[in-house]
């Protein structure tokens, strides 16, 4: 059943469209993240959701009801801010029964239901703090619970845990994805953090340049990447042109421009059609010695190698291409070295063009 | 605020001789405010106890009290009348114009800023133009039928003694009020709109009370130029009751009576004492201390 | 879309009311500098013309129009602003770069000195030192009014510069004096510059306020110094129109400081104005 349900959103400002006829439906209780690089319109669209921008078309709507022309005060949302704006002069207490008196619930509810978000996000007995007398991450769960408190229809989080180091930045990623399981609310996640994205989200939709590029759950946009754009975005990517020379039963034969040769699986190629080859690092398989005689596999030169603690980040030279792979540690391979890879028809990405 | 912090660190620059650098750079300023300001301001005060053969007594502030009592009070009353109604009109004026993003409203702000540094000399003289007895107010009025033309308003009184300090006083505060609100992020008012606050909740639980230091001073700041103002009750004010300041200039010019005068001043010191402590107190801790 | 017109319709009448109360008293300023004759209850003057103005600024001189030419006291008023914020300023500078940039002892009471005239109200302060300057001989001379106007104007001059200066970053200065710059060379080669706009600021605003400076030159200056706010005062009493056409003179630096601070204005030295 359909939570909230944009409908041909738009939004510009000025001569930039932020937001360009944007469709999407957020199902009962699921997660989705907006995920896009900085100005992809994911923030915007998020902020129309909450009503804080006012749309230039479209319409949005909020289980039954359309809600594009009520302002944010009536919509029913709980919004959780990058910088958590939480309320200076207020205690923690106050800034969650603030919402809650202004809807006239009782004193004792009132009480109540602080007490119940509170110790959701793990804070009781903060109640008389201060939000400057919290720690970054304690603010970030205090502004998760004013937006819980109300126990709102939706949950629209702006790239929450931006302003939190790397470390309680993954702690708090399974946090909110644990909470919003047991609450069983529907929520919508912004964020240019593809790793968070992928750990969190039910589904996530790729925007960019204010246009829905692949709505899909993690897996799916991970292994199968719609486009360039989303094989390089969400994780790393390298990128080999090629064209088919030859369609048989199972498998199609890829050539390059400089005469290197891929076998892959066949799927809906035709023959003479271009098509580009994302290579993720880890499906690089490097070779003790010369297998002359294996598909795909090819001489390669190491240009750079870089040590990473845990692995080696190389960038080979195969042909005129690029590839980039991850070795173990152990031995570094210096510039110049040639090595002998495979590449797995298999786990080969295909997109068209 | 950024404030003495930055200070401390530099601490580590210096050598010897830096230390006593700070204190020569301000030896002028200080010397100067010392002889020229805190000596009389001790003057004023050692000179109200005086009586004409040089003794200590009450004299004066008896004196003070019987012919001028009224005048303090009146001073006091236009005081309060005047911080209470701009600082209203000051917080429902900026209020308006950060919430609001018409053009009216930028319009109403650069409007609302145009007398903020009128001298108050210029200020007097277009209230003795304006506000006079067959001044363009009541020449309007009279002209709408809303004022009688054989006795128009007579403002040269309390009324347009407040008028006159409202003209000048809303916009200043108004000014302060709102460039404090203009550094509350917007995400603020945002989150209190998402919890389902409406415009008046956002001024009245949000905006205002985040920026209450911010009122505090101004509201201090304005009182204490109301009580102190003498060019403007001066020129305006006919006849009885006036304010303290013009009390002490008839002192002065007609009697050269500077001990009466001077007991006069002592009841402005006191009239602002409360607050202009808070004042003092509040900006030296944040200048030293940063909080 | 009725609320959206009852919004504009409040807004309308909003804006009338202040353009109202605020161009009121202006004009009335206006008007009275150019009318002639003016008769009760009239909203407008019976005649109108420039003869004020150009007894004022004086283009002519017809003993029936009661005005004197202003340069006298203009050039009087010039002086002593000029003066007094030269001196101002050379005080002003080295005490705000002090206390923005130093730790320095007894700052609490240094502070305490530099706010307490503005707390507190200075025409006692005025009463006080009238027999001091009148033994002294300064009493109702140029340089008496010029020391009172320091007095009265020195304060803002220290607190909108320690603004200036605070608000330029100090890393921009251990930059210079790390590429081996004298702490003498870094405030002239580095901080100057960047502080200049707050500077210009503070210099003007308190150029103005001396320009415009009432009451200490009443009890100072008093009858023999006559500023363009003295004459401005003593022809307010009799003759409207002259008084009118002063009040606009100077009611001009102040409406060109007010586009000078939008310009070149950061909230930082409304510290040194108001708080």
């Amino acid at each position: 059943m359909p939570k909230v349900r944009l409908e041909r959103v738009t939004k510009r400002y000025g001569k930039v469209t932020a937001v360009d006829c944007l469709d999407l439906t957020v199902h009962e209780g699921e997660i989705l993240t907006l995920l896009g690089p900085s100005g992809c319109g994911k923030t915007t669209t998020l902020r129309c959701i909450a009503g804080f921008v006012v749309l230039d078309e479209g319409h949005i709507f909020l289980g039954e009801e359309e809600v594009t022309h009520l302002p944010p005060e009536k919509r029913d949302i709980g919004f959780v801010f990058q910088n958590y704006a939480l309320w200076p002069h207020m205690t923690v207490y106050q800034n969650l029964s603030f919402g809650l008196q202004l809807r006239r619930i009782p004193k004792e509810e009132i009480r109540e239901r602080v007490q119940e978000v509170l110790s959701m996000v793990r804070l009781s007995g903060m109640e008389d703090r201060y939000p400057r007398q919290l720690s970054g991450g304690q603010q970030q769960r205090v502004a998760l619970a004013r937006a819980l408190a109300l126990r709102p229809r939706v949950l629209l989080l702006d790239e929450p845990l931006s302003n939190l180091d790397a470390k309680l930045r993954e702690e708090m990623r399974f946090e909110i994805r644990e909470l919003q399981r047991q609450l069983g609310i529907t929520a919508i996640y912004v964020t240019h953090d593809q790793a968070e994205a992928l750990v969190l989200s039910d589904r996530i939709a790729v925007l960019n340049e204010g246009r829905l590029v692949q709505l899909g759950t993690p897996e799916e946009i991970y292994q199968r990447p719609a486009n360039r754009f989303v094989a390089g975005f969400i994780g790393l990517s390298s990128f080999i042109e090629a064209r088919v020379t030859e369609v048989e039963a199972e498998m199609a034969v890829l050539e390059t421009e400089d005469g290197l040769h891929f076998r892959v699986p066949r799927d809906a190629l035709v023959e003479g059609q271009a098509v580009t080859l994302a290579v993720r690092p880890e499906h690089v398989e490097v070779l003790g010695g010369p297998s002359g005689d294996l598909e795909n596999a090819f001489q390669a030169e190491v240009v750079r190698a870089a040590y990473l603690g845990d692995s080696v980040d190389c960038r080979l030279r195969l042909g005129k291409w690029e590839l980039r792979t991850q070795l173990l540690p152990g031995k570094i391979p210096a510039p110049g070295e040639v090595l002998w890879i495979y590449l797995p028809p298999e786990k080969l990405i295909l997109i068209p063009g | 605020m950024r404030s003495g912090s930055s200070a401390v660190e530099v601490k580590g620059l210096g050598g010897g001789t830096v230390r006593f650098l700070p204190l020569f750079l301000l030896l002028p300023a200080v010397a100067f405010i010392l002889v020229m300001y805190i000596y009389p301001f001790a003057l004023s005060i050692v000179r109200s106890f005086t009586d004409e053969s040089g003794g200590l007594s009450l004299v004066n502030y008896y004196k003070a009290v019987s012919l001028y009592g009224r005048d303090i009070l009146f001073s006091i009353q236009v005081a309060i009348l005047g911080t209470l109604i701009s600082t209203v009109l000051s917080l429902a004026l900026a209020s308006y114009i950060r919430l609001s993003d018409s053009r009216m409203a930028r319009l109403i702000n650069s409007l609302s800023r145009l007398g903020i540094f009128l001298p108050y000399v210029v200020v007097a003289q277009m209230m003795r133009s304006f506000l006079a007895p067959h001044g363009l107010l009541n020449v309007l009025l009279a002209n709408m039928g809303l004022v009688d033309i054989d006795s128009p308003l007579q403002l040269f009184n309390i009324r347009g003694l407040t008028f006159g300090f409202l003209w000048k006083e809303t916009p200043f505060i108004t000014f302060i009020v709102l460039s404090g609100l203009q550094v509350i992020d917007d995400t603020y008012i945002e989150a209190a709109r998402s919890v389902g606050a409406r415009t008046r909740h956002i001024i009245l639980r949000i905006l205002l009370p985040m920026i209450k230091p911010t009122i505090a001073i101004a509201v201090v700041l304005t009182f204490c130029t109301i009580v102190s103002t003498f060019t403007l009750p001066y020129m305006i004010v006919a006849g009885n009751p006036t304010t303290v300041t013009v009390d002490i200039a008839h002192r002065v010019t007609y009697f050269g009576d500077y001990r009466v005068a001077s007991a006069l001043g002592v009841f402005l010191y006191l009239i602002v004492g409360v607050m202009a402590v808070y004042y003092l107190r509040r900006t030296v801790r944040e200048e030293v201390y940063g909080y | 879309m009725g609320t959206k017109w009852r919004r504009a319709v409040l807004e309308g009448a909003l804006l009338c009311l202040l353009f109202f109360v605020i161009f009121g008293p202006i004009s009335s300023l206006v008007i009275w500098s150019i009318a002639i004759r003016w008769y009760w209850p009239h909203v407008l003057p019976q005649e109108i013309g420039l003869a004020y103005w150009k007894q004022a600024l004086g283009l002519q001189r017809d003993w029936a129009i009661a005005a004197v030419s202003i340069w006298g006291a203009f050039g009087t008023s010039m002086l002593v602003a000029l003066v007094a914020t030269a001196l101002v300023m050379t005080m002003a500078i080295p005490a705000g770069y002090a206390l923005a940039r130093y730790r320095v002892p007894l700052k609490a009471l240094i502070l305490l000195l530099f706010l307490m005239p503005k707390a507190f109200p200075q025409q006692p302060i005025f009463v006080n030192l009238l027999p001091t300057f009148t033994r002294w001989g300064l009493a109702g001379t140029v340089q008496g009014v010029i020391l009172i106007h320091i007095l009265v104007c020195l304060i803002f001059g220290v607190w909108i510069t320690t603004s200036a200066f605070k608000a330029i970053p100090q890393e921009l200065e251990e930059a210079a004096r790390s590429v081996g710059a004298t702490r003498w060379r870094t405030f002239w080669k580095v901080l100057l510059p960047l502080a200049a706009p707050g500077l210009l600021v503070s210099t003007v605003f308190v150029f103005i306020t001396s320009l415009t400076e009432f009451t200490g030159t009443f009890f100072i200056g008093l009858p023999f110094v006559t500023t363009l706010p003295m004459l401005l005062y003593s022809s307010s009493g009799y003759n409207m129109q002259f008084a009118s056409v002063i009040a606009i003179v100077l009611l001009i630096p102040s409406l060109l400081f007010m586009v000078l601070i939008q310009r070149v204005f950061r909230p930082e030295y409304m510290g040194g104005i108001a708080g």
